[in-house]
């Protein structure tokens, strides 16, 4: 399962990760997100040496996403020693995910 | 040996269920070569629905589903016009005012409802649906079909899948404009999907671009977040369901700006500011008059934004049968119907359903139904073919 950021812990479980993190912005309204759920938690388990994956309600964590102008859901941003490196919006299916966490991780 | 690799190509059906039924001869040819009965491309109503069909006809379908499984309804909050579809009300966020409600009187008690479903709920119904009869489902893109010749070939980057029958429900695409910034400022500010991104328009200026049904939904959807949604529209008069419009006229947070074009969107980092060009005088009078030019005053205004949907329309999706099947000039598949039914295309054994086939109707329930329909004369066809399968052997 992918773990659940918040705008709490997010200084902490992904600015100041030694692994890489993608976050996935979503939101329980949105039916594209509804899709990428399920393959987000798949990645998460499938890279868990590498990466961490995680999710984050922008419902209840408007700070962290308006910081990052996230604007559209879904959108996957990937952190690399606290800065962004990578960002994708819309649902993109698990390759379009996967090939964004290889780029990433230089694979 | 042979039979563990054929375990192994054996997508279609679990070990259980091939090591119990008797291999006969054409069984295990069809194995060895992985030929499926019936290849459905595509994973909205009529992709799902021909799929429910084929899957209780025994055809154990292979469905291509795309990369956005569940096509255009993934972006509806509340399908109202599907029948049946009503759920009991359950929280807090259905009782919004555009919600029609449905008092249910039962004898011991009385039941609130929410008349419709929701787009996604009802797409993952239909997925689940298909893939408890059979149907077996794969979310990625095609990337090439052969639909001529006996076997059909369906490309997934290197791989390779065979079938006797083709359903194409590959459905339609949201039209982009072409403006400059479009691209630029996509899920910064631009958007598809009004029923996602509403909610980061919370007392914002949104612009909604179209006037057909899909345009007047978005804009109704983005009323309860921004302070201010004008719909833009290039004609005098809406294309939407009676019933929408007079939501949108009612609305007192929406503006239609009518004759109006978008030419171009501005910003820094985001979305901040549209261009607009408004032809003073109908456009829509003088459409069919394209000599008289005299009476069209064209005027060129800036707004500030913070949002920009996209709601002008749909193409269908059928770049990649060009050349194979016969299309029409505005590039929908052909149906001849005829002998072997109403969703044969110009090549025996493919047939199509729904909005790549349909400029004129385009709902979820007419989509579902030619989607039964087609795979109805997939059946119809493969056992009238019975007889030649002499011929696929080789």
């Amino acid at each position: 399962m992918a773990v659940q950021f918040t705008d709490q812990d997010f200084e902490e479980k992904v600015l100041k990760s030694d692994k890489p993190v993608m976050v996935d912005f979503s939101a329980e309204w949105c039916g594209p997100c509804k899709m990428a759920g399920p393959i987000i938690d798949e990645l998460a388990e499938e890279y868990k040496d590498k990466m961490v994956i995680g999710k984050m309600d922008v419902d209840g964590n408007k700070t962290i996403a308006g910081k990052y102008g996230v604007m559209s859901i879904p959108t996957v941003i990937l952190f690399k020693g606290g800065e962004e490196v990578e960002r994708m919006s819309g649902f993109v299916g698990k390759e379009g995910y996967e090939n964004l966490i290889k780029k990433v991780l230089g694979e | 040996m042979q039979l563990s690799w054929l375990a192994l190509r054996d997508h279609a059906q679990p070990a259980s269920e091939a090591s119990s039924k008797k291999i006969n001869y054409i069984y295990y040819l069809e194995k060895l070569f992985m030929i499926y009965k019936l290849i459905i491309i595509g994973s909205g109503p009529a992709g799902y629905t021909a799929g429910i069909y084929a899957g209780r006809a025994e055809l154990k379908p292979l469905v291509f589903s795309g990369l956005s499984p569940g096509g255009q309804l993934m972006n509806t909050s509340l399908v109202e016009n599907w029948p049946g579809g009503m759920r009991p009300l359950k929280s807090a966020k259905d009782s919004t005012n555009d919600i029609h409600h449905l008092i249910i009187d039962k004898s011991d008690k009385t039941m609130k409802m929410v008349v419709g479903i929701g787009g996604p709920e009802l797409m993952m119904n239909m997925r689940q649906q298909a893939e408890k009869f059979g149907a077996e489902i794969i979310d990625k893109n095609v990337s090439k079909v052969e639909l001529t010749g006996g076997i059909k070939r369906v490309f997934v980057g290197n791989e390779m899948f065979e079938a006797k029958t083709v359903i194409i429900a590959t459905g339609a695409e949201a039209i982009m404009l072409g403006v400059p910034g479009e691209k630029k400022f996509m899920g910064r500010g631009v958007a598809v999907c009004a029923v996602c991104d509403a909610p980061f328009y919370k007392d914002k200026t949104a612009f909604v671009i179209g006037g057909g049904n899909a345009a007047v939904i978005d804009a109704i959807a983005l009323t309860k977040f921004a302070k201010k949604v004008y719909l833009v529209h290039r004609r005098d008069e809406l294309r939407a369901s009676k019933i929408m419009i007079k939501r949108v006229i009612d609305n007192s947070k929406i503006e239609i700006l009518w004759n109006t074009e978008l030419k171009e969107i501005r910003g820094e980092e985001k979305v901040e500011e549209v261009v607009l060009q408004t032809s003073q005088g109908s456009e829509l009078a003088l459409r069919d008059r394209p000599d008289i030019k005299s009476g069209l005053e064209v005027r060129n205004h800036d707004m500030k934004a913070d949002g920009v949907f996209l709601a002008v329309g749909h193409r269908p999706v059928t770049e990649f049968f060009k050349g194979q099947l016969e299309l029409d000039k505005k590039g929908y598949i052909v149906t001849k119907g005829g002998r072997v039914g109403v969703t044969q295309t110009s090549i025996d054994g493919v047939f199509a359903a729904g909005d790549v086939v349909d400029y004129n109707y385009q709902q979820a329930i007419t989509a579902a139904a030619t989607g039964c329909q087609a795979a109805l004369d997939a059946e119809k066809y493969l056992s009238n073919k019975k007889g030649d399968y002499e011929k696929y052997k080789n």
